[in-house]
């Protein structure tokens, strides 16, 4: 009788050890790094090519294909940051223009936005919806497809932004990287509040963010590390291996790319 | 011969003024807090908003802006710190070279820091070695505006002496935590201190990091 009951406390303690597993979700492992000499990654977004970084720092956008070899480079563009794309266009924001362009190839068309922008940091695109992260205005200026509007003021309180610089539309929600209130805000698509997640993970700058159907990542800027969120907002795990000044996340197939802005390189997770 | 002498003196005045609006001022102003590249390059637009800024330079690790503006405009230090203030951040020193040659300094000292009326600044730095003093000296006396500049291993007290109108002791001490070194008022950044030599790595001061 008592060697039966060690045995079920035995299981149990098992099962409650695997449940706890479970709950982190799937574990990221450092698996490779992409040195991009001359480059310092901000934005980065995932084509059918290869990917996108947005150099700020040269006035650029480069084109790698997922080995890091640069494929194509168009120059003169005013600090572009957080980038996003579609299947043959990409949208870039022009930080000290206040203007927002879209790109399928080399033509470059501005995309006409009534409301007046003040440092666009980012944007996200999700079929005809476009979301801007309006830095100086403190703001989302949104398109559903039908009209422009905006959301959100200067603040520390809920529904408030503190210079936003990342934004992605997913189905049914609006994410915003509240970067200077070092959190993420998530809004539906009537633009009301409906989580604020990483509030007290103790952030410094969530400078980027990426949203995947199970998790969220936010790039921790001055802690050098990614923090990986599930949809209810708990964190699953801290990344920080081979991290310096990450701004933006993306995954791609089974991989998670984080833009190493300090290093000029893009880190591979697994 | 009438109309060709106020043609030549037409000509003339054109040329001065053609001449007068190509000069510049050259403006330089310090801050802090630059963390990221969106604090950097939205410093960089609240300048450029302001039109006719050309040349504009900015240093992210440095926290250093500069920018040329046509001189006939004549451009205010105040109008200047404006900008900064609408991009987040805080003038800790600014300073204009008019096209004339003369030098404006921005009057924020009494804001935000304080100066010896003899033009010295004395800070505890910290430090162990030689190689520790020489680093120091050699970051304080790179900043324009300092004169001289003697930091003491047994006291760990550094001296300065600095032109005031020129450089505040923000900067000093800002330039002193780049090179790896906390003082009383800035703390040098992990990384940067983990890169001294191990005899340099001396007991951290405990303030805010950069």
């Amino acid at each position: 009788m008592k060697r039966y009951s060690l045995l079920v406390i035995a299981g149990l303690l098992l099962g409650l050890s695997s449940c706890q597993e479970a709950s982190k979700g799937k574990q990221w492992v450092l698996n490779d790094k992409i040195v991009l000499p001359g480059i310092n990654p901000i934005g980065l977004a995932a084509s059918s090519e290869g990917y996108w970084l947005s150099d700020g720092d040269r006035n650029r956008l480069v084109l790698t294909d997922r080995r890091g070899k640069v494929q194509r480079t168009i120059s003169a563009i005013d600090r572009p940051m957080h980038i996003s794309a579609t299947e043959d266009e990409i949208f870039v924001p022009q930080y000290t223009k206040d203007q927002v362009f879209k790109s399928s190839g080399m033509r470059l068309e501005l995309i006409d936005i009534p409301l007046p922008l003040d440092a666009p940091a980012g944007v996200g695109v999700y079929d005809e919806e476009i979301a801007i992260a309006d830095f100086f205005n403190h703001r989302i200026v949104y398109y559903d497809g039908i009209e422009w509007n905006s959301f959100g003021t200067e603040g520390k309180e809920d529904s408030e932004f503190y210079y936003p610089t990342d934004v992605q539309i997913t189905a049914n929600r609006i994410w915003v990287a509240d970067t200077y209130n070092n959190r993420v805000q998530v809004f539906d698509k009537n633009m009301k509040l409906l989580k604020v997640i990483g509030a007290d993970a103790g952030i410094s700058v969530a400078s980027g963010l990426f949203v995947t159907e199970k998790q969220i990542f936010v790039t921790d800027f001055e802690n050098n590390r990614v923090l990986a969120f599930d949809h209810q907002g708990n964190l699953v795990q801290i990344i920080d291996q081979g991290i310096e000044k990450p701004i933006d996340a993306l995954v791609d197939g089974d991989q998670l790319i984080v833009s190493n802005y300090g290093r000029g390189e893009l880190v591979l997770y697994r | 011969m009438r109309k060709m002498l106020i043609a030549v003196l037409v000509l003339f005045v054109g040329i001065i003024s053609v001449q007068a609006q190509n000069k510049t001022d050259a403006f330089e102003f310090f801050v802090v807090e630059l963390k990221c590249p969106f604090c950097a390059y939205g410093l960089e637009k609240k300048i450029k908003d302001l039109d006719r800024a050309t040349n504009v330079d900015i240093d992210f690790n440095a926290g250093r802006i500069s920018f040329q503006y046509p001189a006939n405009e004549r451009l205010s230090l105040e109008a200047v710190k404006e900008q900064v203030k609408k991009a987040g951040h805080l003038a800790i020193a600014g300073n204009v070279v008019r096209a004339d040659g003369t030098l404006e300094a921005l009057g924020i000292k009494d804001e935000i820091y304080e100066l010896k009326a003899d033009k010295e600044l004395t800070v505890k730095v910290g430090g162990n070695c030689a190689m520790c003093k020489a680093r120091i000296e050699k970051a304080a006396t790179s900043v324009d505006g300092v004169e001289s500049a003697k930091w003491d291993k047994e006291t760990k007290v550094l001296k300065v002496s600095l032109d005031p109108k020129i450089v505040s002791s923000d900067v000093i001490e800002i330039a002193i935590a780049r090179s790896g070194h906390d003082t009383e008022h800035y703390e040098a950044s992990a990384e940067t201190y983990n890169e001294l030599p191990g005899c340099c790595q001396y007991t951290r001061l405990g303030q805010k990091e950069l």
